[in-house]
């Protein structure tokens, strides 16, 4: 019988990229809400770099694993290089997002 | 495992079953596949029925909301007209979008994966019959009762999007709203069982040697549009849930001025309905990318990146949903978060329409009518997507916000992107199921008359918008340059339904289902081309390339010849063979359900249950909800036959004939709906941090909290029933299950986890608390609905596994019941020690 853990494992393995860009959004959008009402503004900016530079680490970290699988053989090579896309794409969304974030202030009514 | 040898110079194959079959082999596959004879066919659960069930019904209501479409355009045809009244036209936009949206447009592209993916994967049925021809006939008599509520003047009358405070108690104080909430939740849940049941199929029913990179894209959307499914509509479900409860009960989570807020439902709505429109638009593309490489001759430039770009646009879409709330007095940082994510899923949207220009660049388009519908659908789109992002931009929307460039700017995207391509896939797969294809005369005549209809209605509509006119109002006044523009766009609406009616003649006229069809008339590649029958293939092919039927012409003959797998049923009973998810590696038979009725009764009753407490016919509610357990406790009572021994597929591959814990498909099932349940406790967590936010002052302090006392009991309840359940699973290892310690385990432990529960409302309410007096306490008691909610589910399935423990139905082996109520019982004790520790933690942790 087929051991189905590790090829799942590498299946699931594409969604890394997508995953991170998800958990950076989530945090950055939280913590304006829960930031704003307790810490202020500046807390949210320090917040938005940091968490912005650790999720491209972890993509970057990420791409490197699945640079080195695109060296082996069908489906491998093949979710290797999907993984190794949605990485980029998903940092490239990334960075739009902590962007916008960045040029615009913290904390203010979107009216003002 | 084996696979197939490659032996000789040219390439010929040793075939898994080269030798004559035997001559009762086929006559047998036909006769365990045969469908019911006449009105018996309601209980048939064969996929090609059910879909073409579901996608009739779909079709069905395509055709009554565009009746309602035509009527709102009549309306505004000139200023001031009186031809509706405005509850009538409030009640008849607020179904069109609705039924478009949940009765149509959802369950069509469900129908399409119940129809194609089996014979698209080389399965001979998706994984859960039974549970697909559930969610049909519960979406056919949900869907009917919900529309028919128009002929009463009692639908819906508050948009689609359903915003309170209008559709709370006091601004909607009759059953409109509760037809809603009741009706279109509940066909909810039935779009969610075919999305579990296309997943699994997707990963494990696929035919071997269909690895990820090999599986048609149509696959690979149905698969994301699933998945999206599972993580989406839970949001909308538990808005539903909420609403429903305020409105019943009083319970007051969007009422501001206690404590609850309005934006809430937004924010839940969008976080499912934004998605939606990908829900619906990417299995749509996927019928393009399937269509375009066949219309043009040549395999699809970029399958690689056309994976990208449907996994990132499924997932970036979820980033999305503030843009519809820009008006509403977000942080603008938040706005911006936003506003960014909606221009980067432009870019994953963007590939594929490369991908099928260069396509189409790198072949010679054939100018059939499906090939027109996709040109139509590529010029439409586009055009949508463009002023998409002009909507993203908060400035611009900031104009254009419930203006009616908004209403041309979602049906260029929703029209655009999905009927177009649906037209196109109608007139591509008619041939593989009809004796004969539909008309290419009556077609272009179709097409012509959609294409200019639709852009004469909604072209002009962009600058009725941008000239000031609001959507939503039933009239207007004259003068204020609207009155042309509005015409026109009643000409074009009309004129796009003589294009529906030209497709329907050439339908009525055209289509004929039959076991002998018009086959291959396209030169297609794929497997959903091979001669079909009720039971899928004669045999299961072994795939080696994306394309196979051009990459192997013999295919086609082999595999009726029933050269490949499984030419047989090997047990005697309807069977498919379940793959791994990532090669396609044969792992087991999966016996799949034969017709019967008592999932017909399920979906009837539960329909029966949801309806009749929309109307507040509580007692006869209740006895159809039980008369619904029933029947599902029937349905599954025959859903896990016993171990036989293994069986020859052929090619010297024998595979097991039942499968346990993460191999089987129950366990992939169970899992999914975990997710299911996992999403809707997140999306109240956020509902529960989010009137936090906005209304902390409403919050107790931690005099008024429930002592810890009981609270700690409660979480000492849920530890016991998790060390039961240790015990339980542990003795269901052993080789000979000791029966009633095993039972009394599953029993007291369910006990225990119901008593947890019990305990932990207990102390809320001995606290003084009571749902109606706040946001919080409501949410506080809505906690306590989600846990109850599946703690009833786990109570069921205890019951049940006791039940076929005693009829010696559950052993070692025969386990899969067992291992899905472990699942499920584990999720149930995780989910409610977390929600203790938010309600009871989170208001210590912040509080005064």
């Amino acid at each position: 019988m087929t051991s189905w853990r590790s090829p799942a494992g590498r299946g699931l393995s594409i969604l890394f990229g997508p995953t991170v860009w998800a958990l950076h959004f989530i945090v950055v959008y939280a913590a304006e809400s829960l930031l704003c009402r307790t810490a202020g503004g500046d807390s949210h900016g320090i917040l938005l770099a940091s968490a912005t530079v650790l999720a491209i680490v972890a993509l970057g970290c990420h791409l490197r694993v699945e640079g080195r699988r695109l060296g082996e053989e069908g489906t491998a090579r093949f979710l290797a290089g999907v993984a190794i896309a949605l990485d980029g794409l998903s940092g490239i969304a990334l960075l739009f997002v902590a962007g916008a974030g960045l040029a615009l202030p913290a904390c203010t009514g979107a009216m003002t | 495992m084996s696979a197939i040898r490659m032996t000789g110079s040219a390439g010929e194959k040793a075939l898994p079953n080269p030798g004559p079959s035997p001559a009762d082999e086929l006559r047998s596959l036909e006769t365990i596949w045969a469908s019911p004879k006449g009105w018996r066919i309601v209980s048939d659960v064969n996929n090609t029925t059910i879909g073409h069930f579901y996608l009739a019904t779909a079709f069905l209501f395509f055709l009554l909301a565009g009746v309602l479409g035509l009527l709102i355009r009549l309306q505004l045809a000139a200023p001031g007209n009186e031809f509706l009244s405005q509850e009538t036209y409030n009640q008849i936009f607020t179904m069109h979008g609705t039924v478009m949206m949940f009765l149509f447009a959802v369950p069509a592209v469900e129908a399409v994966g119940i129809l194609l993916l089996p014979a698209m994967l080389g399965a001979r049925d998706l994984p859960f019959p039974r549970l697909g021809a559930f969610a049909l006939w519960a979406y056919v008599v949900g869907g009917l009762v919900f529309f028919c509520t128009l002929f009463f003047g009692v639908a819906p009358s508050g948009g689609w999007f359903m915003y309170p405070p209008l559709t709370g108690m006091r601004f909607s104080p009759g059953v409109g709203a509760d037809w809603w909430l009741l009706g279109i939740g509940f066909i909810e849940i039935s779009a969610i069982a075919g999305a579990i049941e296309i997943i699994v199929g997707v990963l494990r029913t696929r035919a071997p040697g269909m690895t990820l990179a090999r599986m048609p894209i149509l696959a690979w959307t149905m698969l994301v549009f699933a998945g999206m499914i599972v993580f989406a509509f839970p949001a909308v479900i538990l808005a539903t849930i909420l609403l429903e409860l305020e409105r019943a009960f009083d319970w007051p989570f969007f009422i501001a001025e206690r404590g609850g807020d309005a934006l809430l439902w937004q924010h839940l709505f969008w976080f499912f309905g934004h998605p939606d429109v990908y829900i619906i638009f990417l299995p749509a593309a996927g019928m393009v990318s399937m269509i375009v490489p066949t219309m043009a001759g040549t395999p699809l430039v970029g399958y690689r990146l056309i994976v990208v770009a449907l996994i990132a646009v499924g997932s970036f879409s979820f980033g999305l949903w503030v843009h519809h709330m820009f008006t509403t007095g977000i942080p603008a940082r938040s706005l911006g978060f936003f506003s960014a994510a909606s221009m980067a899923v432009a870019i994953p949207s963007g590939i594929q329409v490369f991908a099928w220009i260069a396509t189409i660049a790198s072949g010679r388009l054939r100018l059939t009518v499906p090939s027109l519908f996709v040109i139509g659908f590529l010029l439409i789109f586009t055009l949508g997507g463009l002023t998409g992002v002009m909507v993203a931009m908060v400035p611009f929307d900031r104009q254009a916000h419930d203006s009616y460039f908004v209403v041309a700017h979602l049906h260029y995207v929703l029209f655009g992107g999905m009927v177009f391509p649906l037209f196109a896939a109608i007139y591509y797969w008619t041939p593989a199921f009809s004796r004969r294809a539909l008309s290419e005369r009556l077609g272009r005549w179709a097409f012509g008359l959609i294409f200019a209809g639709f852009n004469i209605a909604f072209l002009p509509m962009h600058i009725t918008g941008l000239i000031g006119m609001p959507r939503r109002v039933y009239t207007y006044p004259a003068g204020m340059g609207w009155d042309g523009l509005n015409l026109v766009s009643t000409i074009g609406a009309f004129m796009l339904a003589a294009g529906v009616f030209a497709f329907l003649v050439d339908f009525i006229r055209h289509m004929r289902l039959s076991s002998k069809t018009a086959g291959n008339i396209w030169q297609a590649g794929t497997l959903e081309w091979l001669p079909n029958h009720p039971y899928g293939t004669r045999s299961i092919p072994r795939i080696s390339s994306r394309d196979p039927l051009w990459t192997e012409p013999d295919l086609a003959r082999d595999v009726e010849a029933g050269r490949y797998y499984l030419p047989r049923s090997a047990t005697g009973a309807r069977e498919t063979i379940v793959t791994s998810p990532v090669d396609a590696e044969p792992q087991y038979l999966m016996r799949l359900s034969a017709p019967g009725w008592a999932h017909v009764a399920a979906a009837v009753f539960t329909a029966g249950f949801f309806l009749l407490l929309t109307v507040k016919l509580v007692t006869l509610a209740a006895m159809s909800g039980v008369l619904a357990v029933v029947s599902i406790i029937v349905w599954m009572w025959d859903s896990d036959p016993a171990p036989t021994e293994p069986v020859d597929i052929g090619g010297g591959i024998t595979l097991p004939t039942y499968a346990s814990g993460p191999v089987s498909l129950g366990w992939w099932a169970m899992v999914i709906l975990m997710l299911v349940a996992a999403a809707l406790y997140v999306s109240y967590a956020f509902g529960y941090l989010y009137l936090w936010t906005v209304s902390a002052q409403t919050w107790p302090d931690g005099a008024a909290l429930p002592g810890l006392s009981r609270p700690l009991g409660a979480a000492g309840m849920l530890f016991a029933s998790a060390a039961m359940l240790f015990g339980a699973h542990s003795l269901s290892q052993r080789d000979h299950v000791p029966g009633t310690a095993f039972m009394m385990l599953i029993g007291f432990g369910t006990l225990a986890l119901l008593g947890g529960l019990a305990l932990d409302l207990l102390a809320h309410w001995r606290a003084g608390l009571r749902p109606q007096a706040s946001g919080y306490a409501a949410m506080v008691y809505a906690n306590t609905v989600l846990q109850l909610q599946i703690a009833a589910a786990v109570t069921i399935m205890a019951a049940f596994a006791i039940a076929r423990s005693i009829a010696g139905r559950l052993t070692s082996e025969r386990r899969v019941v067992f291992d899905n109520l472990a699942l499920l019982w584990g999720y149930a004790i995780s989910q409610s020690l977390l929600g203790m520790a938010l309600t009871h933690g989170f208001p210590r942790l912040v509080g005064p």
